[in-house]
C-alpha cells in the first residue's frame, strides 16, 4: 500500500522546470501589430489577449485590437423607459435604459476587406497566441505566441513555453502562467 | 489483500507511464518542405466501421449524469489546439479556415440596465460564411486568392479494433495549392482509451512528427 502510495505520489510532486523555446526571424523591424483571437481550446482567452497586447505594447509596439474597431459606421438606438406610479399614498418611479449598437467591428469584416483595412491602417505585423494541453503524465500546458509580417507571413519571433501543470488547477490559470512564461522567454 | 495492493502499486505506476503512440511521416521524394502561409482546416471525424455517434463526443454522455466538464460537440475541440501550435512552431503561419469570413457578419452588441440597477450584456454574431464550410475545390480557389501555398487537413478516423474495442487514428496532410498533391502525410493512431485523452494524445503525437521531421531543431525533448 505504501508502495501504491509512492507511486501516485511520484505522479505529482515535483514538477519539471519549465521548456522555454525562441525563433528569430530575419531581422526586420515591426511596429503596428494586430492581435488575432487567442486559441486556447477549451479555455477562456480573453483575459489572454489582454496579458499579450499589455505586455507587447509596454516594449513599444503599437497594438491594434481588431475587437475594438468598428469596420462600418455603427448604429447606435437608446431606449430609456421611466415609470411612475402616482396611484398609491406614495408615488414610485422606475427606470431602465437599454443599448443596442449594430454593424461589424473589424473583426468580423470578410477576409480580403481585413487585410485591406490592416494594409490601410499601417499595420505590419500579426500576433498569434495559441495555448493548448498536452495529454500524459504529468499533465503540461503549451503556449506559443508568433509574431509574424502581414505581407509576406514570415516569421519576426515566436516564443514556446510548456509548463508541467497540477490537475488540481483551473484551465486557465494553467494557460495563463505558460503564456505569461512565453513572454518572458520571448524577453531574453 | 496482499495481491490487491501489489495490483494497486502495479495500476499506480502504470498510470505515471503510459504507452505513447508514434508518428509515421510521408514525405514524397523530390518535395521540399516549404515553411509558409497556409490554410488550415478544422479537424473532421470519420466513422469508419461505427457508429456515426462515436464521431459526436457530447452525444456519448446522453442519458447519464452530466460530466463534470461537458464534452464537446467535436473532436477538433481537442485535436486542433495542440496542432496548430505544433503547426505554428514548425514555421508554418495559419490561415483558420473556420475563422475567415467570407462575408461580413452582422454583429449587435446590447446592454440593459433594469430599474434594480442591474446590468445585462450580450453580443449576437450572425451570418458570414466560413472558408471551412466550403467544398474542398473552392478551398483551395479561396486559398489561391490569398496568395497561401498550401492546405492542411486532419481527419479523425474511429475503427473497430477487435474484442469490442475501437481505434483512432489521426491523418494530417499538407496538400499543394497548385497541384492537389500532398507534399506530407503525417499519421498516429492507438486504441481509443477516452474521448478526450486519445485525441489529445494524438494530437501531439502528429505535431512532434511534423516537428521532428521538417523542424528537429525546435521538438522538445519528447518521445514521438
Amino acid at each position: 500500500m505504501v508502495l501504491a502510495l509512492v507511486g501516485v505520489g511520484a505522479c505529482s510532486a515535483e514538477k519539471m522546470p519549465p521548456t522555454i523555446m525562441l525563433r528569430r526571424g530575419a531581422p526586420a523591424p515591426v511596429k503596428r501589430v494586430a492581435i488575432l483571437p487567442a486559441e486556447c481550446g477549451s479555455t477562456l482567452c480573453k483575459g489572454i489577449d489582454a496579458i499579450v497586447a499589455a505586455e507587447l505594447a509596454f516594449r513599444g509596439y503599437d497594438v491594434v485590437d481588431l475587437d475594438r474597431i468598428a469596420a462600418l459606421e455603427r448604429a447606435r438606438t437608446e431606449v430609456q423607459v421611466h415609470d411612475q406610479d402616482a396611484s398609491g399614498p406614495t408615488a414610485t418611479s422606475t427606470s431602465s435604459r437599454t443599448v443596442t449598437v449594430a454593424g461589424p467591428m473589424l473583426s468580423d469584416v470578410d477576409v480580403w476587406t481585413l487585410r485591406a483595412e490592416l494594409a490601410a491602417m499601417g499595420v505590419d505585423g500579426v500576433v498569434r497566441v495559441r495555448t493548448a494541453e498536452l495529454e500524459g503524465r504529468p499533465e503540461r500546458v503549451e503556449a506559443l505566441i508568433r509574431v509574424t509580417r502581414s505581407h509576406d507571413a514570415s516569421l519576426v519571433w515566436a516564443a514556446l513555453c510548456e509548463v508541467e501543470v497540477s490537475a488540481l488547477d483551473m484551465p486557465d490559470e494553467n494557460a495563463e502562467r505558460a503564456v505569461r512564461c512565453a513572454l518572458a522567454g520571448a524577453a531574453r | 489483500m496482499r495481491r490487491l495492493t501489489t495490483f494497486a502499486s502495479a495500476a499506480a505506476l502504470v498510470g505515471c507511464h503510459q504507452a505513447v503512440p508514434h508518428a509515421i511521416v510521408q514525405v514524397p521524394p523530390g518535395d521540399e518542405y516549404a515553411a509558409g502561409a497556409v490554410l488550415v482546416m478544422p479537424t473532421t471525424c470519420v466513422p469508419d466501421g461505427v457508429m456515426p455517434e462515436l464521431c459526436a463526443p457530447a452525444t456519448l454522455t446522453a442519458g447519464q449524469p452530466a460530466p463534470l466538464v461537458a464534452l464537446p460537440a467535436s473532436y477538433a475541440a481537442y485535436v486542433d489546439p495542440t496542432l496548430r501550435l505544433k503547426l505554428e512552431f514548425a514555421g508554418y503561419t495559419l490561415a483558420e479556415g473556420a475563422a475567415m469570413r467570407l462575408e461580413t457578419g452582422e454583429r449587435t452588441d446590447g446592454q440593459t440596465i433594469d430599474g434594480t440597477g442591474a446590468s445585462y450584456s450580450s453580443t449576437a454574431i450572425t451570418g458570414g460564411q466560413t472558408v471551412a464550410d466550403l467544398p474542398p475545390s473552392e478551398v483551395r480557389v479561396v486559398a489561391r486568392s490569398l496568395g497561401l501555398g498550401g492546405v492542411i487537413t486532419s481527419t479523425f478516423t474511429i475503427s473497430p479494433a477487435g474484442f469490442g474495442e475501437i481505434r483512432a487514428d489521426l491523418v494530417v496532410t499538407l496538400w499543394d495549392v497548385e497541384s492537389s498533391a500532398a507534399r506530407w502525410i503525417v499519421r498516429c493512431g492507438e486504441r481509443m482509451y477516452g474521448y478526450r485523452e486519445t485525441p489529445l494524445r494524438l494530437a501531439n503525437c502528429v505535431g512532434n512528427g511534423i516537428l521532428a521531421a521538417l523542424t528537429p531543431g525546435n521538438l522538445i525533448g519528447e518521445a514521438l
